[in-house]
């Protein structure tokens, strides 16, 4: 058989995996490369998003985003609210999953109950909780019938920040029950049953069956919530706007605030990009730490 | 059914054609139908799609020759929407909403050849570098203070304050007589009392603030440092409660429509809100003070602005448009209505508080109109001022100090200029 004629062959046999996997590539590149790399250009423009006026500044946009107070304020935030929101999210959905992942109607009813916030829009969840946590609020004026001072929910920076970290917490912890919960069941009877055999008590088959067992979840989990809370936005509009005086402005609401509001989109895409590359390298870094947990799994 | 690979071919062969035949038509208007002109307007609850499609009718049936195809814009609105139509190349003919700035002005067709846009509400104000981009259908008064009538009455005040001196009295007698005297709100709203306590002088005394703050001839502190330390000494004084920072811009609305402060600093677009309550209290309205002796400055949008995208293949069409939706009777009378807005010689029905707000509109000289914010025209600062502004001015509610917050204003302009 010629070189030809086997180069032919092994071209016959990859074609229909090449002309299935064909479209779904062009359309990863057309929709997430192709603008990923115009949004890398944009950053190194000062292009106010009229016209064709392009104007080249090189890395200036990603000094400036390194350097001015409004932008860091909001990277801190956004990390805070990133490390606390996954760790907060990942524990509650945890230990309620581990609660309420046995059959029966009640269990049913809550994994329901605590589900349920996580499919409202962000945007509805933001004004519930603004209208709950107000200065005028439900909760304020409870507290005003006990005689006691208001309290400054939304009108004091910290309070905003906990505020914000609380609601985003709320809607999203059931997402991580669920999986939790989806994990808690792939976990085969018989190593609880020789435990119990062993003597071992609920909290050692905790830590020694279940939670090791769930590394694959807890990595997936904990990937999910770090890359979803970066890019948290919708509920900051909804709750404080940003406010009070800037305190609880995210990332995202920077980036559409700057290139939409002030007509800074080269800005604006420098921002993207750096919040691009932080995201993909905390979740690699994130997957590439839980390694080990998962080997043992797997063996 | 059987499927073939001939059936597939076929099947695919006619969508491939399809697809052609779609691209070739899509958006033609063909030789001898009408010319289409494409409209980026603003939507809102008062002006729908709809309400649009019936401004525009009657010129249409005057012009058969010119088919006026209304665009809504993406969620974000329409200054969202302009970048992505340029970028895209998708150009729309007309805009409305937007104003002319030193960024959009190489976009726009000149209209200075044109009396009905020169000779249109605050055109001299909306001209960049003597060019007219611009022509509006009105004015939507900003710099004004709505207040309750019966508030004022139980503080012993007898009149509305003529003087910042009168004014920072007023709200003295407010306070003892049992009122919050000033109702504010978050959001981006934090920052109008503050607009509306120190503009009206400052921009008087002024008048080139905005070439000189650009220019960075004139700073924040010099300028505007005394309206700081007043505004800090309002809510020092509990003028200002320092929790409205967590209310909604709708809710500092309704606290004031339901009675529980006495004045509220908005644009005109407040009487529509106020017309439409129930049980509101009596409203009055005067302008926003200056110091005394100082002829105050009176703040000013235009209302319904329309701009030609220089992009458009159609502006002797697009013209003819704009020139029916700015002198028309009717379409300068029911666009002016639908938001509450005013134009000298344009009745419509109006609540008594509107018709305060079109006296005051009679009252005040073309030449005391002026911007606020970021600017309009030739008067602009770099863009993202009043965001700033309205950060910082939050500061001075949640414990920032006067003289922190006039630095932080200078290093912004010093960043951003």
């Amino acid at each position: 058989m010629t070189d030809t004629s086997r180069a032919l062959i092994t071209w016959k046999r990859r074609l229909p995996g090449l002309l299935m996997t064909g479209p779904a590539v062009l359309v990863f590149v057309a929709m997430f490369v192709v603008p990923m790399i115009l949004a890398f250009v944009l950053s190194l423009t000062d292009w106010n998003g009229y016209g064709l006026d392009f104007g080249f500044v090189g890395f200036e946009n990603y000094f400036d985003a390194f350097s001015s107070p409004r932008a860091l304020d909001a990277a801190i935030f956004t990390a805070v609210l990133a490390v606390v929101g996954t760790v907060l999210c990942n524990a509650l959905g945890l230990g309620l999953a581990a609660l309420i992942s046995g059959s029966g109607a009640i269990n049913s009813v809550a994994r329901t109950v605590f589900f349920y916030p996580y499919i409202i829009s962000a945007l509805v969840i933001g004004f519930l909780w603004s209208a709950l946590l107000a200065p005028q609020g439900v909760v304020n004026n409870l507290v005003a019938q006990v005689g006691m001072d208001p309290i400054p929910f939304l009108t004091d920076p910290t309070f905003a920040k906990c505020a914000v970290i609380f609601t985003v917490v709320w809607s999203h912890f059931g997402f991580n029950m669920i999986l939790y919960i989806a994990g808690l069941k792939s976990v085969p009877a018989e190593y609880y049953e020789a435990a119990t055999v062993d003597g071992a008590g609920r909290a050692a088959q905790f830590r020694n069956i279940t939670f090791p067992m769930l590394a694959p979840v807890v990595t997936v989990n904990l990937v999910l919530s770090l890359v979803g809370f970066l890019k948290v936005y919708d509920v900051v509009l909804s709750l404080t706007a940003g406010g009070p005086a800037a305190s609880t402005q995210t990332i995202v609401f920077q980036i559409l605030s700057e290139s939409f509001i002030n007509g800074k989109l080269g800005f604006g895409a420098a921002q993207s990009v750096i919040l691009l590359v932080v995201t993909a390298v905390l979740g690699l870094a994130v997957t590439l730490s839980r390694r080990g947990a998962e080997k043992k799994v797997a063996e | 059914m059987k499927i073939t690979r001939r059936s597939i071919a076929l099947t695919a062969g006619f969508a491939a054609a399809s697809l052609v035949l779609a691209g070739c038509s899509a958006g033609g208007t063909g030789d001898s139908g009408p010319v289409e002109v494409r409209m980026l307007v603003n939507i809102t609850p008062n002006l729908t799609e709809d309400w649009w499609n019936e401004l525009v009718a009657p010129f249409e049936e005057a012009n058969p020759d010119i088919d006026v195809k209304i665009q809504a814009p993406v969620a974000e609105g329409v200054k969202a929407t302009l970048p992505q139509l340029l970028a895209s190349g998708d150009v729309p003919d007309i805009v409305e909403t937007l104003s002319p700035t030193p960024e959009l002005a190489p976009e726009l067709v000149d209209l200075s050849a044109y009396d009905w846009a020169t000779e249109g509400p605050l055109a001299e104000q909306y001209s960049i570098d003597g060019k007219v981009l611009m022509a509006g259908v009105g004015i939507q008064l900003q710099g004004v203070y709505f207040y309750n009538k019966q508030a004022f009455a139980d503080a012993g005040i007898e009149a509305p304050p003529a003087t910042t001196e009168e004014f920072d009295a007023a709200l003295e007698k407010l306070k003892a007589a049992g009122w919050t005297p000033i109702q504010t709100s978050g959001e981006w709203a934090t920052q109008v009392a503050f607009q509306y306590a120190g503009a009206p002088t400052v921009l008087s005394e002024n008048p080139d603030w905005f070439a000189e703050m650009s220019s960075g001839d004139l700073t924040f502190g010099e300028s505007y440092g005394d309206t700081v330390d007043r505004y800090a000494g309002w809510v020092a004084d509990g003028y200002i409660p320092a929790d409205s920072v967590g209310l909604k811009y709708a809710d500092g609305e309704q606290q004031f429509l339901a009675g529980k402060s006495a004045i509220y600093p908005m644009g005109s677009w407040f009487a529509a809100a106020a017309a439409n309550a129930t049980d509101a209290p009596e409203i009055g309205v005067f302008p926003a003070p200056a110091d005394e002796g100082v002829a105050p400055a009176q703040a000013a949008n235009v209302a319904n602005p329309y701009v030609i995208m220089k992009a458009s293949k159609q502006q002797d069409a697009a013209a003819k448009v704009v020139e029916f939706l700015v002198t028309d009777q009717d379409a300068v009378t029911a666009q002016l209505e639908a938001d509450g807005n005013f134009r000298p010689g344009y009745e419509y029905e109006m609540s008594d508080l509107a018709t305060e707000m079109q006296a005051i509109v009679a009252d005040t000289e073309v030449d005391a109109f002026t911007p606020l914010g970021d600017g309009y025209g030739d008067r602009t600062v770099p863009a993202g001022y009043q965001v700033e502004l309205n950060t910082q001015v939050q500061g001075l509610l949640t414990g920032t100090t006067p003289d922190a917050v006039v630095k932080a204003m200078d290093d912004w302009f010093t960043a951003n200029r």
